[in-house]
């Protein structure tokens, strides 16, 4: 007899988390797939957006007024990083130039709220319980996929149907030509670099109701981001969406079934992905 | 070999051998820890500056020499003659593996790939407790006795990292300048016209992957008999921090850089740790100042410093045409 119930719970749970690796991919895939930089302060974007949603919690805010300080705040800090960045030239130094900014503000972040693992509380409305199909499941879960999807769409809708859309398009195709054609780029990757830290800032005070987070999270969550990414494609949204799903199935599932390996699974994973596309699920052959 | 680099190996050699005579214990520990991270950002350097290859992985590599000699003399109980030498075959495995993944993806995508392949290690180190023992991994190793010379007390282990650094330097400064090490500088600087020429260019740089493991092997090893500690924090993000900004301190593109990174780097963190709790803060912020301002390094072929220097040495000398 199989258990359907259990089964569904952990699907539910892989789908809800591959919503939450989605939300925090597609920033850092944003940036990526624009300018090359592979955003190594990405986790520690998150981070400082839980803390921030945290900080207006606890000081008699509501969810939603964290949820805006955590998106504007990192972006605000995206912002400052860029002025960093642009100062650089090529793909390395710039990256590595995020690893240092990375390590400054993780540093700043505990010694502002210290060590103790810290989280958020969802509001009640979307903190009660949710019955599909017979089964019931808390709905703050089923809420960060929602958000997940409306996020996809709308960044769809920004990349297909929008003038800044078809640049970031143009530009990651070949972002030489795009300044040729009298394209300012060095603003429209500032603006692409802001947006890809908006959506981390959110992706913080999203994750942060749906987990735990502190000290060292950062890391977990950089590598989640660089294994839905790398599976996916780089710079590619729909491929973000496609290594969310399986990096958030292969994590719930090896959880339950195979606890203690779930890091090897996901490596497993990561390797199986590359053996048979180098270039990701949905990326582009490297020219 | 010229004058003045025959007058600086000498002194530097006199320096470093006298060392635990005249200076104290702490010191020589420092230097001893200098060393060693000056051989591991040799590794990076000899992948970056001579491959075009940027790893941060190196201290996975590192972290696995480690983890053999904790379970081959905990759990095996077996000797650290053999255990040495199996350490840096152990090293070498895991950078074989990470290479053929890693090796998949060119500069940034090689690096995304490494630090992806780095920090899943680190993962598994934590969730596996029956063979690495899990977050705390392994403490209170061992430290050989080779020739009825314990490596447990500083000097004896100081000279044992000394000799492996300079041991580890010739080798590799033979390496880049032999013909395996021009190819790779020819696929650094124009892997087309390598490969139009019929040199394999993925199995040179898998090459120098695989032998970047053996030298991150030996590192670890001395690593381990220092701290006789091994945990998967040693394959953490913030360790390979200290080998990029050692090799990136001292100079991205040559080897001496590394050491001299490597030294600059300890004393540095040992100083900011003493005035200071946050030295992360101040360490992100020095890595920051570091690519900002001197991408180069301070032993660098950066042009505009040759440039400098031939215009500072143009006031006396005019040069020779």
């Amino acid at each position: 007899m199989v258990d359907f119930g259990g089964l569904f719970v952990k699907a539910v749970n892989g789908l809800t988390f591959a919503g939450l690796l989605f939300v925090l991919a597609s920033g850092f895939t944003l940036i990526f797939g624009l300018m090359r930089i592979v955003n190594l302060s990405h986790g520690v974007y998150y981070l400082l957006g839980a803390y921030l949603a945290y900080a207006v919690q606890h000081n008699k805010g509501s969810w939603v007024a964290g949820v805006a300080a955590a998106t504007i705040g990192v972006g605000l800090l995206s912002f400052i990083s860029y002025l960093l960045v642009r100062r650089v030239k090529g793909d390395a130094p710039q990256t590595l130039l995020t690893l240092g900014i990375g390590t400054l503000v993780a540093d700043v972040i505990l010694w502002i709220w210290g060590g103790n693992p810290k989280s958020l509380d969802a509001p009640s409305s979307i903190r009660v319980p949710v019955t599909i199909a017979g089964f019931t499941y808390p709905g703050y879960r089923y809420f960060v996929l929602i958000v997940a999807i409306v996020l996809a769409v709308g960044l769809w809708y920004l990349l297909k149907h929008t003038q800044l859309g078809r640049i970031i398009r143009a530009g990651v195709d070949n972002r030489i030509m795009v300044s040729a054609l009298g394209i300012n780029v060095d603003r429209i990757f500032n603006q692409v670099f802001v947006l890809g830290g908006l959506i981390s800032g959110f992706a913080g005070a999203l994750g942060g109701t749906f987990m735990a987070f502190g000290p060292g999270k950062d890391l977990d969550i950089l590598v989640y981001a660089l294994v839905v990414v790398i599976i996916g494609g780089l710079g590619s949204v729909a491929g973000s969406a496609a290594g969310a799903v399986i990096v958030g199935l292969v994590d719930s599932f090896g959880r339950s079934y195979l606890s203690g390996f779930a890091i090897f699974l996901l490596s497993g994973t990561l390797i199986l992905v590359l053996a048979f596309r180098p270039q990701g699920l949905f990326g582009k052959a490297e020219r | 070999m010229n004058r003045y680099k025959l007058g600086l190996t000498l002194l530097l050699a006199a320096l470093f051998l006298s060392l635990p005579l005249w200076a104290p214990l702490f010191t020589v520990q420092l230097v001893t820890r200098g060393l060693y991270l000056g051989i591991l950002a040799m590794t990076f350097i000899l992948l970056q500056g001579y491959a075009n290859l940027l790893s941060l992985a190196q201290m996975s590599f590192a972290a696995m020499a480690g983890y053999v000699i904790a379970v081959g003399t905990v759990k095996l109980g077996m000797s650290h003659a053999i255990l040495a030498p199996l350490a840096i075959v152990g090293a070498v495995a895991l950078a074989a593996v990470f290479g053929l993944i890693a090796i998949r993806g060119e500069r940034i995508y090689f690096l995304m790939m490494t630090l992806a392949l780095g920090q899943l290690f680190y993962g598994i180190g934590m969730e596996n407790i029956s063979i690495m023992g899990g977050q705390y991994g392994y403490t209170g190793l061992t430290r050989p006795v080779f020739f009825g010379i314990s490596f447990g007390s500083t000097s004896p282990l100081y000279y044992l990292t000394l000799i492996a650094t300079i041991l580890s330097y010739l080798a590799l400064k033979r390496l880049v300048s032999s013909p395996f090490g021009l190819v790779l500088q020819g696929i650094r600087d124009n892997p087309r016209r390598m490969a139009g020429l019929g040199f394999n260019v993925q199995l040179h740089r898998y090459l120098v992957i695989v032998i970047s493991g053996a030298f991150a092997g030996i590192a670890g090893v001395l690593t381990t008999y220092f701290t006789g500690v091994i945990s998967p924090s040693r394959a953490g993000l913030s360790q390979s921090v200290m080998v990029v900004m050692a090799a990136l301190v001292g100079g991205g593109a040559v080897l001496e850089g590394g050491l001299l990174g490597g030294l600059i780097i300890v004393f540095l963190i040992t100083i900011i740790n003493r005035l200071t709790q946050r030295y992360w803060t101040i360490i992100g912020a020095l890595f920051i100042l570091v690519v900002l301002f001197l991408p180069n390094g301070l032993l660098s072929n950066d042009v505009r410093l040759r440039e400098w220097i031939q215009k500072a040495r143009g006031r006396t000398r005019q040069p020779e045409h």
